[in-house]
């Protein structure tokens, strides 16, 4: 189900006035939300194309089934494994080790197969392909399960928890179940940890008028940035470049970018406004997911900034196990680097989020050789290795554009001129300094991130080349009239300046101040009105989360 | 219940931080009823009830007594119903107004009788209903042209077409046509067949000599539409489709630089260095309608200039063998300098007593060139385009976008000058794809009908029996007032009117909109990954031009297929007897000479 739908309204009204009815018997509460998060996940609207029928809701019970079991299998063996007799500590260890590794290949076997089985198939006719060989490999018509990279990752990181012995089992099934399915961040986040939402059904709901307030202003923000500064720039403008880019001028093309910079965040963090405001509305706090991403100062703080659920989740079940900081600088930047791939992956299977997860992990790793480097006079030695490494830089750039991306000579030498030109002027921008300084290093990791969308966005390597070849072909042809509304230009500026310029605090503090003032009436009169306006705005209805596809 | 062994400080980048440990113990239970202050959900209430009645009153009001759009909200969009109706009610008067605003009604598609707007629609409308049969068998259309795009991507990966073998011995007095090979793409389905093939007899029996390696013998197809081919995607698809079966004869025609910013060509790299001026023939600005073969004139008092040069990658476009520069003599003209690689560069003067049709012919080695054509002062030139070719037996495509065209808009062509120019191209097939801009006009198919006919009338003035073939255009889908993207209702008038043109013209007809799965086909494409449709609703992505370029070929070789069944067996001879095309004489024309 969308969350801006009249669907979701026909749903929600009743589901929070029964559940408010029933915060005084725990057990029913708990119960009716597991019903009402299994209906929601199961009633969808009607898209193209089609969404998986309600049978697939088996998945998410089998994988809810898998690690209660899993981590209560687990939990048996502490007294053993935390005891002193040897024989039976081994015992225990294997014991434990199994059950983990079921919920491992249980879990991301799931996600594996539905996800990444025709990437797979498709990576190895390319390098069949490559070597020469003729094979041909079945396309499977796999219909991706709703929500399955993001209840995959809370189920697993229960079971691991557990595991660790940072956290006791749920003895409670419903418990379980509803930290499981809980719909408002079923099926595009936040991603909940066990240990954030659990806790939260050992005590009393926490209902206040306060919560309700705050749950209806940030339904309300969430409403206006998925629908207004997400879907419809969408549909006025982003899609149609993206769709066939070769009819757009390099200007549109940019301005392209920019449109889906503020699209993806816009969708992204309303859809998560309006799960973080439902569930405050139904008692529950769900961890914040983004925090001005597009002011960060270097790409480090970005990722800090968003969709931290995902990121953090990726630090603290595979950069720490690894070894996290510690080790050589080599083992530390392979940690690095890896996470961030997988970071990247996590978000899509194919060839262009391979290219995007690499571009950010080495970013990353650029990020903090940066900022960790000896900084001091100029040696022979170091200018031949700066050098050295520009020379390679820029080989390696024109190699992957004209090999992987396919792009002419010019094209290529002139992505590789700019690689390497953004690289020094980071590399020779001071780390702090005045406000000036910083103002560039926002605006550099900012565009860093736009022009890195291309491969997010594109529907394939092909649209990807045609993007960049636009954008390189630095055409004379401006932006044409008539292509871009005057309220659309309006909303991008304001979009991008209110994320880019605004600090969030202020801004958040103050209009919650203004509408904690309004009464109830005018409050439901304002989403009436925005609902009227999305109704006018997109007459093609809403549109599904960005994320879902993920 | 909480409790952490360590904790971060505030750091600044995601991965720069120790690991924060926390251990939960979830054993003890503090659960039990809760009690909350009173006056927790009065404004929430108060909210709900608000809305409730903002939507209750849609439904409360009376309907609007107004008419078109503000009655009927579901063939326009929302916005323009409540301002019609605002406008034609002003006052308190246009409260009832609030009534087209009703998020749910019962409307029911007149197509297929269901509701339009179904809540819960994957429990309720899919499984209650059974409305989900029906959405399957839509999805699964869509699903067979993904394949088709994903296996045409697949196959692009080809470098190189396999040349045709060129016949070393003469055909002999009672040789006979042998039966057609089989061929991998003959086994894939059609979609579509096309209607009256055997229009195309004579195509055919041009890609039959080409097939059997006839020496000289190439097949030029030349392919009007609107913006549906720009891009050259359309027709880039059945261009690599038909050469890497019959051979590559080379790109074919280009013009001398860029109409619009769209205009770009598979298999040619081109540099327009210093722009042309140029008049394009939708804006009329030609009074003598010598527009050149592609409907575009270029200008230039000198300076101009574009470079042509073969492709480096992909297969399409690798060799070229002879240039052919289309361009006028003019009162006054000035000199046109044309330059091949690295050779001299020829000076053509363009001076005339009067505005005349001239050819210029550059004949080098079959292989990687760049030639570069520009205006040389002495006085104004104009010139339509350049001709690429090899001389090897294959297929030529050429793409002839006028983008933004209304059909009637190549009723601006000089008749005589437009025979001239397809004398001299020697066709063996016309295609036309014309229709996308009628739709946005105001006229009655009538009017339609007879404008086409004009059209194909005055194209085949020169060659009456030029195989001709009418391709109907793309499906063009619109939101209707429940958010589906249905088939704007002009499309299959417009699809009508050109059946029944091709059929009164005796032309070949491909039903592109009945071939892309009909009614609401650009929604599905739109929405499919990858996206077939535009979001413009009205044109195809590069993977959509595949899919529809691939759909066409395959009908085209169905009736080859047929054609070839038809003939196996008689004289191969034969087959150079059907008239030949172009037949017409040049009659402003100076002869075709060899670059030094």
């Amino acid at each position: 189900m969308l969350f801006v739908s009249f669907d979701f309204l026909l749903f929600i009204v009743p589901v929070l006035l029964i559940s408010w009815g029933l915060s005084h018997v725990p057990v029913l509460r708990v119960l009716f939300l597991i019903a009402a998060s299994y209906f929601f996940y199961m009633a969808g609207p009607e898209t193209d194309p089609l969404q998986p029928p309600w049978y697939y809701v088996g998945l998410l019970l089998l994988s809810t089934v898998l690690d209660y079991v899993c981590s209560r299998q687990i939990w048996q063996q502490r007294e053993a494994f935390e005891g002193k007799d040897a024989r039976a500590k081994t015992a225990a260890t294997r014991t434990r080790n199994f059950w983990l590794g079921v919920s491992l290949v249980g879990n991301l076997g799931l996600l594996g197969y539905f996800k990444y089985t025709n990437f797979f198939l498709g990576v190895f006719s390319d390098v069949a392909h490559a070597l020469g060989m003729s094979v041909v490999v079945p396309h499977l018509e796999l219909l991706l399960p709703i929500g399955i990279s993001f209840y995959t990752f809370q189920t697993l990181s229960y079971t691991i928890d557990v595991w660790r012995g940072r956290l006791t089992p749920e003895p409670n099934f419903r418990k379980f179940a509803l930290f499981v399915v809980f719909f408002p961040q079923l099926v595009a986040g936040p991603i909940v940890r066990a240990h954030e939402f659990l806790p939260q059904l050992h005590r009393p709901p926490r209902l206040s008028a306060e919560a309700m307030t705050r749950g209806m202003y940030r339904v309300l923000i969430g409403v206006a940035k998925k629908a207004i500064l997400g879907d419809w720039i969408a549909s006025q403008f982003t899609d149609a470049v993206f769709n066939a880019p070769e009819n757009y001028t390099s200007l549109e093309i940019l301005l392209s970018l920019y449109a889906f910079t503020l699209q993806l965040y816009a969708d992204f963090s309303g859809y998560t406004d309006i799960a973080i405001g439902v569930a405050l509305m139904l008692g529950f706090v769900l961890p914040e997911n983004f925090e001005r991403p597009y002011q960060a100062k270097n790409l480090g703080e970005f990722w800090r900034r968003w969709h931290m659920t995902l990121s953090t989740w990726l630090r603290d079940y595979v950069f720490f196990p690894l070894g996290g900081s510690k080790g050589s600088p080599g083992r530390v930047y392979f940690n690095l680097w890896l996470t961030m791939f997988l970071v990247g992956m996590w978000h899509g299977a194919s060839w262009n989020f391979v290219l995007y997860s690499n571009i950010h992990a080495l970013a990353m790793v650029f990020n903090r050789w940066n900022r960790l480097r000896k900084r001091g006079a100029a040696t022979a030695k170091t200018r031949a290795m700066w050098v050295t490494g520009m020379l390679l830089l820029f080989g390696a750039v024109v190699g992957l554009s004209s090999s992987v991306l396919q792009l002419g000579q010019p094209e290529s030498l002139g992505l590789a001129g700019f690689a390497v030109l953004m690289f020094l002027i980071v590399a020779r921008l001071p780390e702090t300094g005045t406000a000036w300084n910083t103002a560039l290093h926002v605006l550099l990791t900012f565009h860093f991130t736009v022009l890195s969308r291309v491969f997010f966005r594109a529907d394939d390597l092909d649209t990807s080349r045609k993007m960049i070849a636009g954008l390189l072909r630095f055409d004379a042809h401006g932006i044409r009239d008539g292509l871009i509304t005057p309220a659309v230009w309006a909303v991008l500026l304001f979009g991008i300046g209110y994320h880019l310029l605004t600090p969030k605090g202020l801004v958040d503090r103050e209009s919650y101040a203004v509408f904690r003032r309004l009464p109830g009436p005018v409050i439901g009169l304002l989403l009436a009105l925005l609902g009227l306006a999305v109704h006018l705005l997109l007459s093609s209805g809403p549109r599904a989360n960005i994320y879902f596809q993920f | 219940m909480t409790s952490r062994t360590a904790t971060a400080d505030e750091h600044e980048g995601l991965l720069d931080g120790e690991e924060r440990k926390v251990k939960v113990d979830l054993t003890r239970d503090e659960e039990h009823a809760a009690s909350y202050p009173p006056g927790t959900f009065r404004k929430v209430i108060g909210a709900i009830v608000g809305l409730g009645l903002a939507i209750g009153l849609t439904y409360a009001v009376p309907a609007p007594q107004v008419s078109t759009a503000a009655e009927e909200p579901e063939k326009g969009s929302l916005a323009a119903a409540l301002v019609a109706c605002f406008a034609a009610q002003p006052g308190l008067a246009g409260s009832s107004c609030l009534h087209l605003a009703r998020p749910w009604t019962l409307a029911t598609d007149p197509d297929t009788g269901e509701y339009k707007y179904v809540p819960f629609w994957n429990l309720i409308g899919r499984e209650l209903l059974g409305m989900g049969q029906k959405a399957e068998v839509a999805d699964a259309e869509v699903k067979e042209a993904i394949a088709v795009a994903r296996a045409e991507a697949e196959k692009a990966e080809v470098e190189e077409f396999k040349e045709v073998e060129v016949r070393a011995t003469p055909v002999q007095e009672d040789e006979k046509v042998p039966p057609l090979a089989p061929h991998e793409d003959d086994a894939e389905p059609v979609e579509v067949p096309l209607e009256r093939p055997e229009a195309l007899d004579r195509f055919y029996a041009a890609l039959t000599r080409t097939q059997l390696g006839l020496p000289g013998a190439i097949t030029r197809a030349m392919h009007y539409g609107d913006s549906a081919i720009g891009n050259d995607g359309i027709t880039g698809a059945i261009r690599s489709k038909l050469q890497a079966r019959f051979g590559d004869a080379g790109h074919g025609f280009h013009l001398l630089g860029q109409p619009n910013a769209s205009y770009r060509h598979q298999g040619v790299r081109f540099d327009e260095r210093s722009q042309w001026q140029h008049c394009f023939i939708i804006f009329d600005c030609k009074k003598d309608g010598y527009y050149g073969l592609g409907g575009t004139t270029f200008e230039s008092a000198g300076g101009a200039e574009i470079r042509l040069s073969t492709a480096q990658k992909g297969p399409m476009g690798r060799k070229v063998a002879r240039y052919e520069v289309w361009y006028a003599g003019l009162p006054k003209g000035g000199k046109l300098r044309l330059k091949l690689d690295e050779q001299e560069p020829v000076e053509l003067e363009t001076a005339a007593d009067q505005l005349e049709d001239r050819w210029h012919v550059i004949e080098t080695d079959d292989g990687e060139h760049t030639l570069s054509v520009r205006a040389a002062g002495g006085g104004k030139v104009r010139a339509y385009g350049v001709a690429m070719e090899r001389s090897v037996p294959g297929v030529v495509y050429d793409e002839m976008s006028q983008i933004g065209a209304l059909t009637r808009r190549l009723l601006n062509f000089d008749a005589e000058h437009l025979q001239r120019q397809l004398a001299r191209r020697d066709p063996d097939l016309l295609v036309l794809m014309f229709g996308g801009n009628d739709m946005n006009t105001q006229g009655t198919m009538e009017k339609y009908r007879a404008e086409y006919s004009s059209v194909i009338q005055l194209f085949r003035k020169g060659d009456p029996q030029l195989p001709c073939l009418v391709m109907a255009p793309l499906d063009h889908g619109e939101r209707d007032g429940s958010g589906k993207i249905v088939t704007r209702p002009i499309v299959t008038k417009l699809v009508q009117a050109q059946r029944e043109v091709a059929q009164a013209e005796g032309c070949a007809f491909f039903d592109t909109y009945e071939a892309m799965g009909g009614s609401g086909s650009m929604g599905r494409w739109v929405r499919s990954s990858p996206a077939l449709g535009a979001g413009d609703l009205s044109h195809l992505t590069h993977h959509g031009h595949k899919v529809v370029g691939s759909m066409l070929y395959r009908s085209l070789m169905q009736g080859y297929a047929d054609y070839r069944q038809r003939i196996a067996g008689t004289p191969v001879k034969a087959l150079s007897e059907a008239p030949a095309s172009g037949s017409q004489p040049v009659k402003a024309d100076t002869p075709s000479d060899a670059a030094p």
